[in-house]
């Protein structure tokens, strides 16, 4: 009898194992970064708590990806909920909203190439590269994220800066948030511990996508992606250290 | 349970760069046990080594894949599929084209692991509060914090010690988020060594008066927040200075800082008779002598009488010969993880002040013109000793209890010389005056308030309650010999009397406010304020007699002296709303009332009189942020300004008899409105800043003068009512980073003021306006170089109506340049230079070019190079002359007095540090970078 079930569920998987694989479809990820954790690992967590007795455990802003085989467009999901429209000090102060807080990435799979619309404090930029590549170290870790069993990835960026991140192979893209792409399947979760900044999907949905064309702000200087950084990196020259804990923010 | 295959091949991962050397791989999986598909299992390529990923692809509808990669070698293949178990293998590629045959895939299984996220380190720049990280900017080992903030973006440091940060005056400098001393810019930032600082934090905060009743009054206070670092805080370091000057000029200096964790104990004593030391430590406290008060926005400010000479407040402004010895005691700490602190400090100062002033005022009448020339000479001394404790005490993590406890006891002394002649235009004498005053005076002064701060799980909501009790107390002693002639009824009056002066206050209040959220976007905030103020004053004057005990009779002068008893109760209340329709626009719509009482008592004729006002003061503000580093505001404020008591009927005084003031009983409120705009742009990559603000004012009822001039040369005056009386200005400020180091600041400021008065019984209007553009360049290059130059001409015009042929218009130019350049041998040399170049407006019109010129060269010695020896020598061209002029209304005045002029100084400096090293206990934190 239990013979004859199995025979039966693997007659019918065929049929569900294609139908397990994604090829297009939108997914919304969730940024959230642990800003008391931030505040607490830095030392003027003292004179912080001095302001503010609530300070907010994380903050969060939704993104959308939309993707198929060719192409995807990651943007900045803005919302209308009163959460948002809060002023809280700490959140306005420290969360970062002036470094690359609403990007949009635009990439196309099949010529290789990205456009990243970013805006870094009074500038606009829109950066136009192919794609970058990441030396990704696989690991035995996998979680679940958004229902899909992810596998972990490990990479560092800017010489030190490690990112974890978390790829499904059931989504046959080789994307994910920001400029995260490269592994053998669509990355869900991202986590960027020296930023306390982690990207997580909260939800896959499997459809045609409908994609709308980037909004790129007046003023936009278009760069590569090395013109970029060394605009910025002279810019910020004068700032000494932390100018690289923005660089990294910046360069994702 | 599965074969492991070896195969050896040849391919490629990158055709074009290594098409010769390349690896493929290829294979073929199979579900042996079901029979199922295998189709899009992913194959990815791992270097053994390290686990990196080096290809991957998928398996195609037969479950068949190839891959390719740039090198042989130990390789890990990862297949995944969903149905199916990972499978990990372990392949050695050797040959150019492997082929792994049929790979099974079976059951699954996988291992979960929850993440841990592990920080080290923590971001730096944040929004509107930008942290600097002390050590990127270079700064010389043992300079002050002042030379470190200098070298910041965006900061500013004038020469008095001043700061501005991005265009805005920094009112307010902490310590790791607590005063330290003072919370006064200027201090904090000379008595702490740059490399103790870890990072610099600028933000704005609310004024005291918003944080404490929680309604925002539009004011943001440019705050700088050090924070120290952990080695700074397990050891000790300060300095020793020494110097000597010909002629006779000393400067002695002494500080240590001694912190351990969160105690920090701090000393300072500083001797000096230069205008650099001592006295820019400003003692800012007033000290209630009597005479005026007034009551405005439901605080009472006692000021000082008309006779100022007690209220020296031993700060220098380049007049006289200065001398000071002061001397401080810090003590800082905190308990039970911060939840309750203390910071205490004592002060102690001593100034001496010789002055000699002559001046020259020109005024200006409707039919005649006449100059009055005065010649001044002043004795002070001041001993003043200052405690000061702040006490806070978190409750819980919702509710603070604050406990401000200040005090201090004083004595002044001071004689005065005073001779003025007044003339006409054609030389003809008017007046005459000789005066001679001596007093010494004792105060005593207490305050104390306790603040309660609740805020609730609810958003917005708030609670606080403050109750505040303060005590003065003002004795004087003196006499006051004077003669006077008027040349135009030929009659000469003389003054010999002895003088008794006793002032005491006592006020308590009484302050709440609540703040509730309405809606998500509005809120209703609640005030109210209770004060009562008492006051006595006693002013004894005693006619000289000759053969009297002591030389005065014990008999009043009962025209000149006088006892009152005030008492004042102020009642005010408030109601708000705030308004957030979203995290750009910040709305306040709100208005008090207060209700003020004045009883005034006159004890020596046993009358009482009664005021009673009602002040309104309504004030809306818009804000609306751009971007977090821009803003466009606009603000109105409405204010009442009730007459003051010295207005309605000022006490009899024959200090100066030539000045005389009547009162006006029915004096009424005048009405301010007042109208701001203000803009603001920080860029913060290109550094660039754009500032400006309009404002506008109109006063309704204004409180102005009244006065008459007599043939004699004599002044009455008394207040009246007038309209029309207004004011505007504009000011403006760009600053930029030109190229690398350096930055240039341009700024402009016009402004222009009508005012109403009268003169002689004749309506009179003055118009002034000013105009003063402004260029400043910096550069600095590391430790080694650093120039400073600014420019800034001015224009002044002032017109009175009733002397329109009269017009005071001129030009000034004041040029300043700042360098140090660090030599070879552990030399370094500093200038400074400042040019002052003024229109001249008649030929008699003398000093109007001054070139003031300092200059000083050190050395630094031991290995450390903590021992600085240093010749300084000040005003090298000796042009200082303690020149200054002031036109106003119908006057133009000029005086020039006694200074410190050209001297050398030799000096020696010792900057001792020792650090207690790693001391810190398991469980704190070391921030590791």
């Amino acid at each position: 009898m239990i013979y004859k079930l199995l025979f039966f569920l693997a007659l019918l998987f065929p049929l569900t194992a294609s139908a397990q694989f994604i090829t297009q479809g939108t997914i919304t990820y969730e940024r959230t970064f642990k800003i008391k954790r931030a505040l607490q690992w830095e030392d003027n967590y003292k004179w912080v708590k001095k302001f503010a007795t609530d300070i907010p455990k994380d903050v969060s802003a939704p993104f959308v990806l939309r993707f198929n085989k060719e192409k995807s467009t990651y943007k900045f999901q803005e919302t209308t909920s009163g959460k948002d429209a809060q002023t809280n000090w700490i959140v306005n102060n420290f969360a970062h909203k002036d470094v690359a807080y609403k990007n949009e990435v635009a990439t196309n799979y099949q010529t290789g190439m990205m456009e990243s619309i970013k805006k870094v404090f009074e500038k606009n930029f829109m950066i136009t590269d192919s794609l970058p590549r990441f030396k990704w170290k696989i690991e035995d870790e996998i979680r679940v994220i958004a229902g899909y069993p992810c596998r972990k990835a490990v990479t560092t960026i800017c010489d030190s800066v490690v990112v974890v991140a978390f790829y499904t192979d059931q989504i046959m893209v080789s994307g994910g948030p920001e400029s995260f792409n490269g592994l053998p399947g669509m990355i869900l979760g991202i986590a960027i511990p020296r930023l306390y900044t982690t990207w997580f999907a909260t939800d896959v949905s499997q459809n045609t996508p409908r994609f709308t064309p980037p909004d790129i702000p007046r003023k936009t200087h278009t760069v590569s992606r090395r013109e970029f950084y060394e605009e910025l990196r002279k810019d910020t020259k004068s700032w000494g250290n932390y100018a690289d804990k923005m660089l990294w923010r910046v360069t994702l | 349970m599965h074969k492991i295959i070896y195969l050896f091949l040849t391919l490629c991962l990158s055709p074009a760069l290594f098409a010769q050397t390349s690896y493929s791989l290829s294979g073929t999986l199979k579900d042996t046990l079901n029979f199922g598909y295998t189709q899009y299992t992913s194959v990815s390529l791992l270097k053994a080594s390290d686990s990196v990923l080096q290809a991957f692809t998928r398996a195609d509808t037969g479950g068949h894949f190839t891959l390719r990669t740039g090198s042989p070698g130990h390789y890990i293949l990862l297949f995944e599929h969903p149905r199916f178990a990972t499978f990990v293998d372990d392949i050695n590629i050797t040959a150019a084209d492997t082929d792994l045959g049929v790979i099974p895939m079976i059951s699954k299984s996988s291992l979960l692991k929850e993440v841990v996220i592990v920080g080290k380190n923590a971001i730096s720049i944040k929004g509107d509060t930008i942290e600097y990280v002390a050590d990127s900017f270079k700064t010389g080992q043992y300079e002050n914090v002042e030379a470190l903030l200098k070298k910041l973006p965006g900061l500013e440091v004038n020469r008095d010690g001043s700061i501005k940060a991005y265009g805005k005056e920094v009112k307010k400098m902490l310590v790791d988020g607590d005063e330290f001393f003072s919370d006064d810019p200027a201090q904090v930032s000379k008595m702490l060594r740059a490399s103790t600082v870890q990072s610099v934090q600028v933000y704005d905060s609310k004024s005291k008066q918003a944080e404490q009743t929680g309604i925002d009054d539009g004011e943001s206070i440019k705050t700088i927040n050090l924070k120290l670092k952990d080695d700074a805080k397990h050891g000790y370091f300060g300095k020793i200075a020494a110097g000597g000057g010909l002629p006779d000029y000393w400067q002695n200096e002494a500080m240590i800082n001694a912190f351990n964790k969160k105690r920090k104990l701090s000393a300072y004593a500083i001797m000096s008779n230069t205008e650099q030391g001592g006295l820019g430590w400003q003692e800012r406290r007033d000290y209630g002598s009597g005479g005026n008060i007034s009551y405005n926005d439901g605080n009472v400010t006692v000021t000082n009488g008309s006779n100022d000479m007690y209220g020296f407040d031993g700060s220098y402004h380049g007049q006289g010969l200065p001398k000071s010895w002061q001397g401080g005691l810090h003590y800082g700490n905190s308990w039970w993880g911060d939840t309750l602190s203390l910071n205490g400090s004592y002060s102690f100062n001593r100034n001496d002040a010789y002055a000699l002033n002559n001046s020259v005022t020109q005024y200006i009448l409707p039919d005649t013109q006449y100059f009055n020339y005065d010649h001044a000479e002043s004795k002070r001394n001041s001993i003043n000793h200052n405690v000061s404790f702040h006490t806070k005490y978190k409750i819980d993590s919702l509710s603070t209890l604050d406990l401000d406890i200040n005090g201090g006891i004083g004595a002044n002394r001071g004689n005065n010389f005073q001779q003025s002649t007044a003339q006409t235009s054609t030389g003809d004498m008017i007046n005459e005056n000789h005066q001679s005053q001596r007093s010494s005076g004792d105060n005593q002064r207490l305050g104390l308030s306790l603040q309660y701060n609740k805020k609730f799980r609810k958003k917005g909501r708030s609670f606080s309650a403050s109750l505040s009790e303060n005590l003065n107390h003002f004795a004087s002693e003196g006499t006051l010999q004077s003669e006077y002639h008027l040349y135009a009824l030929d009659s000469t009056k003389t003054i010999d009397q002895r003088k008794a002066n006793e002032n005491k206050s006592q006020d308590a209040g009484l302050g709440l406010s609540y703040t509730e959220p309405l809606a998500q976007k509005l809120f209703l905030l609640l005030n109210y304020h209770f004060t009562v103020t008492d006051q006595q004053s006693h002013l004894q004057s005693f006619n000289h007699t000759p053969g009297s005990a002591g030389g005065y009779e014990d008999v009043l002068d009962s025209l000149y002296s006088s006892q009152y008893a005030y008492r004042i109760i102020g009642n005010r209340g408030g109601i708000g709303f705030k308004y957030n329709p979203s995290d750009r626009i910040n709305m306040t719509l709100g208005g008090d009332i207060a209700r003020t009482r004045y009883t005034q008592k006159d004890i020596l004729y046993d009358s009482i009189i009664n005021y009673s006002y009602l002040n309104f003061f309504p004030t809306f503000s818009f804000l609306y942020r751009k971007s977090r580093m821009s803003a466009l505001s606009f603000n109105y404020y409405g204010q009442s300004q009730q007459p003051e008591l010295s207005q309605l009927q000022p006490v009899h005084n024959n200090d100066d008899p030539l000045n005389v003031a009547i009162g006006n009983p029915d004096l009424k409120q005048a009405f301010r409105h007042r109208f701001r705009l203000f803009y603001n742009n920080y860029k913060v990559l290109n550094s660039q800043s754009i500032y400006a603000s309009a404002d506008f004012s109109l006063v309704q009822n204004a409180i102005t003068m009244k006065q008459n001039i007599d043939l004699s040369g004599r002044r009455t005056y008394q207040y009246v009512n007038v309209n029309g009386n207004y004011s505007g200005g504009f000011w403006g400020g760009f600053g930029k980073k030109i190229a690398g180091k350096l930055t240039g600041y341009l700024n402009a400021n016009i402004s222009y003021d009508h005012t109403n008065n009268f003169i002689n019984n004749l309506f009179n209007s003055n118009n002034t306006w000013s105009f003063s553009p402004g260029i400043n360049l910096n550069y600095y290059n590391d430790t080694i170089l650093s120039i400073g130059y600014s420019f800034s001409p001015a224009y002044n015009s002032t017109v009175s109506d009733i002397r329109t042929d009269i017009k005071t218009r001129y030009w000034n130019f004041t040029q300043s340049l700042d360098l140090s350049y660090q030599l070879p041998f552990h030399f370094k040399l500093g200038t400074n230079i400042d040019w002052h170049i003024r229109q001249q407006l008649s030929d008699d019109d003398h000093h109007n070019k001054v070139f003031l010129w300092n200059a000083w060269i050190g050395r630094s010695f031991l290995k450390n190079r903590s021992l600085v020896f240093k010749i300084y020598a000040n005003d090298i061209l000796n042009q200082n002359i303690g020149y200054s002029r002031i036109t106003s209304a119908n006057q133009i005045s000029e005086s020039n007095s006694n200074t410190i002029q050209r001297y050398i100084m030799l000096s020696l400096t010792w900057n001792f540090t020792h650090t207690g090293g790693n001391r810190l206990k398991s469980g704190e934190t070391i921030n590791i970078k």
